[in-house]
């Protein structure tokens, strides 16, 4: 039985920026770069692909090892979790070479991501409260 | 020296809660040296309610954004400390005394922050006080809403980036702490936030993650490249 995962919830956003996905949670406060191959690893298993088909979409499959390594990172992060979900369609990643995942993570910020920002948007006019 | 403090209130359709701001700037233990309140071309009646309000320095413009209309304050700002507030939001009576009071205890402080409560807006009827969560503790306010600061720090680190909506102080603050300037954040809850609904909040997520992950990964190459 093969394990998928899921973004843990909408207080994790993701954005991928040049060669970098730039994650921040809104929970805690803490963000996070992936280098590497983190950027297709993510995009992967957020389309719902386990940690054998990964594998199997790099140019040279690197064997499972790193990839559920690297998945158990982000889930003891808590930036994804395992889901029930079924097998994911086919999803428009091309990873390429393998290059060891990076998961690097910043807490520099925590009290400015903590405070809510949304409040000061809105078409009505703003400051406005979520 | 007695510190000229200047409110920079930023307004864009607030005509709701814009008295009761103001009122609570009236209301300062140390008052300000001038209230500025830029209006960014409200459709409502924000600008004559700022007009009217006794000692209140009116600035307009055309529809620009939150990060533009603060530019606009700052720059027309004649004092050398400046105090934020938005403009539905309520400062407590003590606010400019006990924040003006830090920067007498520390002369090299640059800006400092509040602590800052929640409040469900009292008008609101029961089934929307239901969709908000409201905070039952006061926490850090490490916002732009709470912030007092030495003009002359601010404009070190450079304006607000107008092209931001959500992110702009986020930002700036990044930059300011790669600079190296000191912050504060008071123990006191000095600042009260106003919730009330707003669906066009929820709908601007998407501009909030792209935002938030392209001003944090600027500060992450900028670190890289210290190193």
């Amino acid at each position: 039985m093969s394990t998928r995962y899921q973004v843990s919830g909408p207080h994790i956003v993701h954005e991928t920026i040049d060669d970098e996905v730039v994650i921040v949670n809104m929970e805690t406060g803490a963000y996070y770069s992936l280098q590497g191959s983190g950027q297709a690893i993510w995009s992967l298993a957020e389309a719902g692909k386990d940690a054998s088909e990964i594998d199997a979409s790099f140019a040279a499959a690197p064997g499972v090892e790193p990839i559920e390594k690297f998945l158990q990172e982000l889930v003891s992060e808590q930036l994804i979790t395992v889901s029930e979900r079924a097998a994911a369609a086919e999803v428009d990643v091309a990873p390429g070479e393998f290059v060891a995942p990076a998961l690097e993570k910043f807490t520099d910020m925590e009290d400015f991501l903590l405070v809510d920002p949304i409040h000061e948007v809105g078409e009505q006019g703003w400051p406005n409260k979520p | 020296m007695t510190p000229a403090i200047s409110i920079l209130l930023p307004v864009y359709n607030g005509q709701q809660y814009l008295r009761e701001s103001l009122a609570s700037l009236s209301a300062q233990t140390l008052p300000p040296a001038e209230i500025v309140v830029i209006d960014d071309g409200s459709t409502d009646q924000s600008a004559a309610i700022a007009a009217d309000f006794p000692g209140v320095t009116l600035i307009q413009q055309a529809n620009a954004g939150a990060a533009a209309a603060r530019n606009a304050g700052l720059t027309a700002a004649t004092g050398n400390l400046i105090a934020c507030l938005d403009a539905d939001d309520l400062a407590d009576p003590k606010r400019l005394e006990l924040q003006a009071a830090a920067f007498d205890r520390d002369p090299d402080l640059d800006g400092c922050f509040t602590h800052l409560a929640e409040f469900l807006s009292p008008e609101l009827p029961d089934d929307e006080r239901a969709q908000l969560e409201c905070k039952a503790e006061a926490a850090p306010g490490a916002c732009i809403g709470t912030l007092m600061i030495r003009r002359d720090s601010f404009l070190r680190v450079g304006l607000l980036d107008p092209e931001l909506r959500v992110a702009y102080f986020l930002q700036w603050y990044g930059l300011a702490q790669d600079q190296g300037l000191r912050f504060e954040m008071l123990s006191e809850t000095l600042v009260q936030r106003r919730l009330h609904l707003d669906n066009t909040g929820r709908r601007e997520k998407g501009r909030l993650a792209k935002e938030y992950a392209k001003v944090l990964a600027a500060k992450i190459a900028r670190r890289r490249s210290q190193k």
